[in-house]
């Protein structure tokens, strides 16, 4: 794994942790997961302070969404289509658009810690589509203290066993997408089969 | 029932198909949470390395963590807590040397406490 970088966290601590929410936010592949998983068991072990990990955690997080709405508030619909022309990106960019465009806010706050591989890519769309900056910033920060309280948490609760954490981790939240797609389609289909049956 | 399954699979056949798929993997997940739950309950202690402090391994192995500093023949911990690889360094000796004193020092400390 990425050791080197663990051994990171007891001694840069908060500055790192922060850096790394930050950097995350902004597409950039920094593990913010592990060592958020990593700085959770550190806390337990009394090396550092809980609170102020997910302070830190929180604030690199929330801080990284801001310059990110900020550059497509600013960068605007151009850098938008720049970044698109990547193929992988592309696919993400046009799932990232039909979601925001759907429903703003609750796909701000579940592209924080359900889908948060979109998440960099919702923030330069709301500031691209001009999405209201308080209703961003108020979902977005509700989206990133359950991200880092997750991670945190969960780094804490099984304290000196990184592995099981994200092992744990990744099938809970693995989980909860594919029962919120069972719910969702389930629910389109009894609609579509009830006005078929109208229809018949 | 059987009768509308019919008719969703001829006028919505994706949307069928995304809805078992979204099924299957949810009971996927299901069950590799089931297993690794199992598993992790059994399985609490993560291997000693180097990027490690001593507290996080005494938490780990719930061993009192200046006891594994004694038993290793480690510093006390002053200042911001170190990694074994820092210690080494301080020390001038490979990671490796420092993480089998610890290995050892868990080992005895966990002899004791269970005989």
């Amino acid at each position: 794994m990425t050791d080197w970088v663990l051994a990171l966290v007891p001694s840069y601590g908060l500055g790192l942790i922060a850096a790394t929410t930050f950097l995350s936010c902004l597409a950039l592949p920094f593990p913010a997961s592990v060592i958020m998983l990593a700085a959770g068991g550190f806390s337990a072990a009394g090396d550092l302070d809980l609170a102020q990990v997910v302070l830190a955690a929180l604030a690199g997080a929330v801080a990284g969404d801001q310059l990110g709405y900020a550059l497509g508030r600013w960068g605007g619909a151009r850098l938008v289509d720049r970044l698109a022309q990547s193929v992988k990106r592309g696919a993400l960019i046009a799932k990232a658009q039909a979601v925001m465009q759907a429903r703003g806010g609750v796909a701000v706050f579940l592209t924080r810690w359900l889908f948060s591989p979109l998440g960099p890519y919702v923030n330069l769309i709301a500031g691209a589509a001009r999405q209201g900056w308080l209703g961003f910033t108020l979902w977005a920060t509700a989206g990133e203290a359950v991200w880092c309280g997750l991670y945190v948490g969960m780094g804490r609760g099984f304290a000196g066993n990184l592995s099981a954490a994200s092992d744990l981790l990744g099938s809970i939240l693995g989980l909860v997408a594919s029962l919120a797609a069972v719910v969702l389609l389930g629910w389109a289909l009894v609609v579509l089969a009830r006005r078929d049956q109208g229809q018949g | 029932m059987r009768g509308t399954v019919k008719r969703l699979w001829a006028n919505h056949p994706r949307l069928l198909l995304a809805f078992l798929l979204a099924s299957t993997l949810a009971m996927f997940f299901a069950g590799r949470l089931i297993v690794s739950a199992v598993y992790w309950a059994d399985h609490r202690q993560e291997a000693v390395q180097a990027w490690m402090t001593v507290g996080y391994i005494g938490r780990s192995w719930g061993l009192n963590p200046r006891e594994i500093d004694a038993a290793a023949g480690l510093p006390a911990p002053a200042g911001h807590p170190l990694t074994l690889d820092e210690i080494a360094r301080q020390r001038g000796v490979p990671v490796a040397d420092v993480v089998a004193q610890v290995e050892a020092a868990v080992a005895a400390l966990r002899q004791r406490a269970s005989p």
